[in-house]
Formats: C-alpha cells, sequence, structure tokens
C-alpha cells in the first residue's frame, strides 16, 4: 500500500532513480557460449595430442604447447562460469520444476569441466560437451524452444544442440 | 537534504531489491558507515547510483558493489569519496508481489 502510494507521488513529482547499474543486459541467457567453451576444450585436447604424436618437441613447440595448455584450461573455466551464470540467474523453481535433475546435471558439468582442466583425454572433453548439450536442451525446453542436433561445422567436429528458431 | 527518497532501476541490486522499488535514505552529519550499508552514491561516471558498502579505507574512502553478479564491479566503480554518498538505505518499499 505504502508503494501504491509513493508510486502515486513518483507519478506526480518523478522521484529521483538510484540506479543498480549492470555490466551488461539482463535476460539474456544462452548455453551456447559454453557450449563453444566445451569445443574448444575438445578442440584444444586434439591440438595437444598432435603435439604428442612428435619425437621431441622444438622450443616453438614447447611454447605452443605451454600456450594449449592454458588455453584448454580458461576454457575448460569459462565453460564452467557461463553454465552457473544461467543456472545461479536463469534457473528458478518452475525449471527446477520442470527439470528436478538440473542441479545434479549442473553439478556433474562443474566436475566434468574441472577434469578437463586436470587432464588432457579427448573422451573428459567429450564428456564435458555431453553434459553442456543435454544442459542447453533442457534451457531451451524451458524457454518452449525446440532443439536439434548437429555436427558442427568446424573442428573438433563434435555433436551440439542447436535451438530450432525457424 | 538528510532525508532522500529514490526509485530503483536496473538489477544489479537483486534479489533485495527489484526494479521499482523505493527507497529511504538518510544522511547525518558525520554519518558513520558500515560495510554492508546500502548506499545511494553519486557516481562520476555511471551517475546516481545504488550499492553495497563493501570495503571502507582507513582514510574513509570506499568500496562498494552490487548484490547481483552481473552487477557493475567494484573494480570499475572505483574508489568512492565519502562525500559522494549521498545517504544510506533506512527503509525499503517492496513492490508487491502479485
Amino acid at each position: 500500500m505504502i508503494h501504491a502510494l509513493l508510486r502515486g507521488i513518483d507519478r506526480l513529482v518523478s522521484v529521483p532513480a538510484a540506479s543498480a547499474h549492470c555490466d551488461i543486459p539482463c535476460k539474456i541467457y544462452d548455453p551456447s557460449a559454453a557450449q563453444i567453451a566445451a569445443l574448444s576444450v575438445i578442440r584444444f585436447m586434439d591440438l595437444i595430442n598432435e603435439l604428442g604424436q612428435k619425437d621431441s618437441l622444438t622450443l616453438a613447440d614447447q611454447a605452443l604447447l605451454a600456450r594449449l595448455v592454458e588455453q584448454k584450461e580458461s576454457h575448460a573455466e569459462k565453460a564452467k562460469h557461463e553454465i552457473r551464470i544461467i543456472w545461479g540467474d536463469y534457473i528458478k523453481q518452475p525449471q527446477r520444476d520442470a527439470y528436478p535433475d538440473i542441479d545434479a546435471l549442473v553439478h556433474s558439468i562443474m566436475l566434468a569441466g574441472s577434469a578437463c582442466k586436470q587432464g588432457i583425454e579427448r573422451d573428459k572433453g567429450e564428456k564435458l560437451l555431453t553434459l553442456i548439450n543435454e544442459f542447453a536442451a533442457a534451457f531451451w525446453d524451458t524457454k518452449g524452444v525446440t532443439t536439434f542436433t548437429a555436427t558442427c561445422p568446424y573442428p573438433p567436429s563434435e555433436t551440439v544442440v542447436y535451438p530450432k528458431l525457424d | 537534504m538528510p532525508i532522500g527518497l529514490y526509485r530503483v532501476n536496473g538489477l544489479s541490486m537483486s534479489p533485495g531489491l527489484a526494479p521499482g522499488d523505493y527507497v529511504v535514505t538518510l544522511k547525518r552529519w558525520k554519518s558513520r558507515y558500515r560495510i554492508g550499508d546500502i548506499v545511494v552514491a553519486q557516481h562520476p561516471q555511471f551517475g546516481r547510483i545504488i550499492k553495497r558498502i563493501r570495503a571502507i579505507q582507513p582514510d574513509g574512502m570506499l568500496w562498494l558493489e552490487g548484490t547481483h553478479p552481473d552487477s557493475t564491479s567494484t573494480d570499475k566503480m572505483g574508489l568512492m569519496r565519502r562525500e559522494w554518498i549521498q545517504g544510506r538505505v533506512i527503509r525499503s518499499i517492496f513492490q508487491s508481489t502479485m
């Protein structure tokens, strides 16, 4: 009631606004950033394993290896971060009701992401992507958007869940 | 003016404060601010903002933060002078959820 009164006063004399300023517009949630990060992780694993085929590494190879490892880890972290944002800011009770396992799924993505930081085994990257694809399918479904799977048209040519936007 | 009334815009103070809520602020002479206080401040770049006090330096300068992860970051807002603080929120009037 006090709020309604204040709103009335606000309409008459215009109460000054105090901005709870955000860096980015809210309500923009899209799991594609996490999917691309997971694809990048797999790609970096492939490139690292390619280097592993060599008998010996030159200084330049070693420098490249250091870069690839660093990028693999930061992209695994980025995938975790992007999922956490959607989970923390977008997923609320209605989405939980529709997907009761969503918390467990997000937790398994966190673990899979960490495993990708620790190791260079491709199957760890594939697992991360699979789980994030599962999350993406659930996410789009909560928004009433249907999805389809396709092979991404670039390396590492893995299966990705995409929203069908007509 | 010691007492201020402001309408909240933006989401960076959610879930505590949502857009459309009103806040009443109080500024006393030699107001003592504490970490965790919600304050309205005049920021040289971002204009009038509402944020939470994250830290207070021994020299009295303040660091602010939002309560939402998307908030403009503490680092970006930078160090705040006490004079820029327009008051501490003493009362929030929430938009009734329908």
